[in-house]
């Protein structure tokens, strides 16, 4: 039962990781990929029907691996606090930049939610890596 | 096991009144609903993007996955209120002993104070926004030509 549980927590994880990959690789080369306003929507709108769906990932493996993994669940929650909630508070970041964005057509608005979104993405990244590394 | 281990080292009328649904909620969590939620909601959507299938089909089979998936995450949040509090408030492990002891207290209240400060700054952005678009009012089209209402 126990490799049951932990396939299915490795496939959720799988999962999260390819598909918010993308999302995450737009983020961050979207700065540099794309040179104008319309580019950067244009990379912005390919990520946004899926990039808050592809989170729920997450958070399935980590319901999942609660009640299948209680143990684990609680050292890697409370070992790694800082770092994952540091985490949190970028995915955060990501989504208001995403959703505030596109609300007031001015260069200065735009241009402050690029970074943020940009730099958002990178740092998650590198969090992910300095936990699941760890 | 552990609960009820613990639960005999306690005099009958000092028991948790709530063990029943802690115990049905844990176990419909983690039971059927899982496997329908999980498994069978992911078929059924993939059969509706591939398959011609009629309305009626599409809303009944959309209301259950939505249905279930509600059910499930609450079991799961009442799993976890109810699961955590006999052992602390109700006595039957200290407070102290729930603490995790790699969080420090630095740790915590560093933390409190970022989400102090990350939800207040979007929240007034937001005001800001809707208040702009209240400034701004409707669509002179939308005042022009009003919709119609009778379809």
């Amino acid at each position: 039962m126990e490799t049951l549980w932990f396939c299915i927590v490795a496939v959720m994880l799988t999962a999260y990781v390819l598909l918010d990959g993308f999302d995450l690789g737009v983020g961050i080369i979207h700065l540099i990929a794309a040179r104008t306003d319309d580019e950067r929507s244009a990379l912005i709108t390919s990520i946004g029907p899926v990039w808050d769906g592809n989170e729920v990932w997450l958070l399935a493996a980590g319901g999942t691996l609660y009640f299948a993994f209680p143990g684990l669940y609680a050292a890697g929650f409370s070992g790694f606090y800082l770092a994952l909630m540091i985490v949190l508070w970028l995915l955060m970041l990501r989504g208001i930049a995403v959703e505030f964005r596109g609300h007031i057509r001015n260069r200065m608005w735009t241009s402050f939610w690029d970074v943020v979104f940009c730099g958002a993405s990178l740092l998650i990244a590198v969090f992910y890596g300095t936990v699941w590394g760890t | 096991m552990g609960l009820a281990l613990l639960l005999v080292l306690l005099p009958r009328e000092d028991w948790p009144d709530n063990i029943p649904l802690l115990y049905f909620s844990y176990h419909i969590n983690g039971g059927p609903w899982h496997h329908h939620a999980g498994g069978d909601g992911g078929q059924r959507s993939g059969a509706l993007a591939e398959e011609s299938v009629s309305p009626p089909r599409i809303a009944v089979d959309s209301d259950a996955v939505i249905s279930v998936s509600i059910h499930r995450s609450t079991f799961g949040w009442m799993t976890t209120e109810l699961g955590r509090q006999p052992w602390l408030i109700y006595g039957i492990m200290r407070t102290a002993e729930g603490t995790s002891p790699h969080v420090t207290g630095g740790n915590s209240l560093f933390t409190l104070l970022g989400f102090m400060g990350i939800y207040p700054i979007p929240g007034v952005l937001f005001l800001a926004l809707i208040w702009r678009e209240i400034d701004h009012g409707p669509a002179r089209s939308e005042l022009a030509a009003p919709a119609l209402t009778h379809y």
